[in-house]
């Protein structure tokens, strides 16, 4: 089975089997920030973006994503130049183990980039999505608010 | 195994017509079962909308959760209680995934969809070689033929006169649900005009005919809810679960309907 998307703005052609789920065939084309938690739909350590929209790439076939367009972590900044929602991260210490680190940031992109000025509740429930068992949330929302401070309610 | 991207409602039904084919939507509660040989994409049928017709409401089958959740039109229906639904199931990127056909054609004891479309009197549009149209509750007791899948969701705009609640009872917010009770009711003077609820959960989705009876053309008095509700409850067979006692279920049902009866029918 072969289809062609684009990953992180790079128009792509995709091989693999028609049962196989999009994180796996991520995972295979070299997109590790695309993390295996559970598998079942549960964590949201696989979550990337398709279409604007966040989804579980664990529970979404490789063949739905035809000729739509996927964000993943690796698509939205560098260690040179990081995207503000990575450096709100790293110096709020929302980071401890790291493993939903990658879910937790594009939920938090999909969000500001629909609603830039999002109240406390309105984090809260655009993360519902993504387990954390390291941080208590509390970092997390935190970054995401100074992020979407710095952003200056802009759209990024 | 192959995969399927069928672009018009025909050409998907002649797909699904064919022996170990099934339909795909959001993929959500999709397992490869090893039979199954095409599957069919219904998403790239332009079967994603919500529109506001003179008498009637329509839901494209491939509707999300997300964008039920978000419509205007939909919030003014029985108090919302079709966006509550939907913001009380799964999660944030779950819901982006999930359709409002695929919620109902799972069939599912926990789904969300099927006990609100229920009181607000909903019909489903069935694709087939023949096209076909039934009440949401005919739905859970029929099969589909091959070749057929729900297409639209069709919800009477009378249902903007009345007032409604849904009511999701789960350990966390994101978790299947236990218990979900929806109630529309429409008041006449002091009387109830029209009651209407449906339980899920604890049951397939389901009307209770005993209460919306006992309750309709009443003037509604915290007794006779009780009354009402307690005599339902007691006929009620309840599907078999292995982490709550049927007592303690039979209870919370009874206590979520009062909440549900008493929001509606008794304040403001």
């Amino acid at each position: 089975m072969e289809i062609t998307c684009k990953i992180n703005n790079v128009e792509k052609r995709l091989v693999f089997e028609p049962h196989e789920r999009l994180m796996e065939v991520l995972r295979r084309e070299g997109y590790y920030g695309v993390k295996d938690g559970c598998s079942t739909g549960d964590c949201g350590a696989c979550t990337v973006i398709v279409n604007g929209r966040v989804i579980k790439s664990c529970l979404m076939f490789a063949v739905q994503v035809r000729n739509k367009e996927i964000i993943t972590i690796e698509g939205i900044g560098t260690d040179e130049n990081p995207h503000p929602l990575q450096q709100a991260f790293v110096e709020m210490g929302a980071v401890q183990c790291g493993f939903c680190t990658p879910g937790m940031i594009l939920s938090a992109k999909a969000l500001l980039d629909k609603n830039p000025n999002p109240t406390e509740d309105e984090i809260k429930e655009a993360i519902d999505g993504n387990l954390c068992r390291c941080t208590g949330y509390i970092k997390i929302v935190e970054a995401i608010k100074l992020a979407a401070r710095r952003m200056g309610g802009r759209r990024r | 195994m192959e995969f399927h991207y069928p672009q018009t409602v025909k050409e998907a039904v002649a797909l699904l017509g064919r022996p170990s084919s099934i339909a795909v939507a959001g993929g959500t509660s999709f397992i490869v079962k090893p039979r199954v040989e095409h599957l069919v994409d219904l998403t790239r049928l332009r079967l994603n909308y919500i529109r506001e017709k003179k008498t009637e409401v329509l839901i494209g089958a491939t509707t999300t959760a997300a964008d039920i959740s978000e419509s205007q039109v939909l919030g003014r229906l029985g108090s919302g209680i079709l966006r509550d639904a939907s913001s009380a199931m799964a999660d944030t990127p779950l819901r982006n995934m999930i359709t409002v056909g695929g919620d109902i054609a799972c069939r599912y004891i926990w789904a969300s969809f099927p006990p609100a479309l229920m009181v607000l009197d909903a019909r489903l549009k069935i694709a087939g070689r023949k096209e076909r149209e039934v009440p949401i509750e005919k739905f859970f007791k029929l099969r589909l033929q091959p070749g057929e899948f729900i297409s639209e969701v069709v919800i009477p705009q009378k249902s903007k006169k009345g007032k409604g609640a849904f009511i999701k009872f789960s350990r966390t917010k994101s978790e299947y649900s236990l218990i979900t009770v929806v109630v529309y009711a429409e008041q006449q003077g002091k009387k109830a005009s029209v009651v209407r609820v449906a339980v899920s959960g604890n049951t397939p989705p389901t009307r209770i005919k005993a209460i919306e009876d006992g309750l309709e053309g009443k003037v509604i008095t915290e007794e006779l809810l009780e009354k009402t509700i307690e005599k339902a409850v007691a006929q009620l067979p309840l599907t078999e679960s292995y982490i709550f006692s049927e007592e303690y279920r039979r209870e919370l049902l009874g206590i979520l309907l009062k909440r549900g009866l008493k929001k509606v029918l008794m304040e403001g």
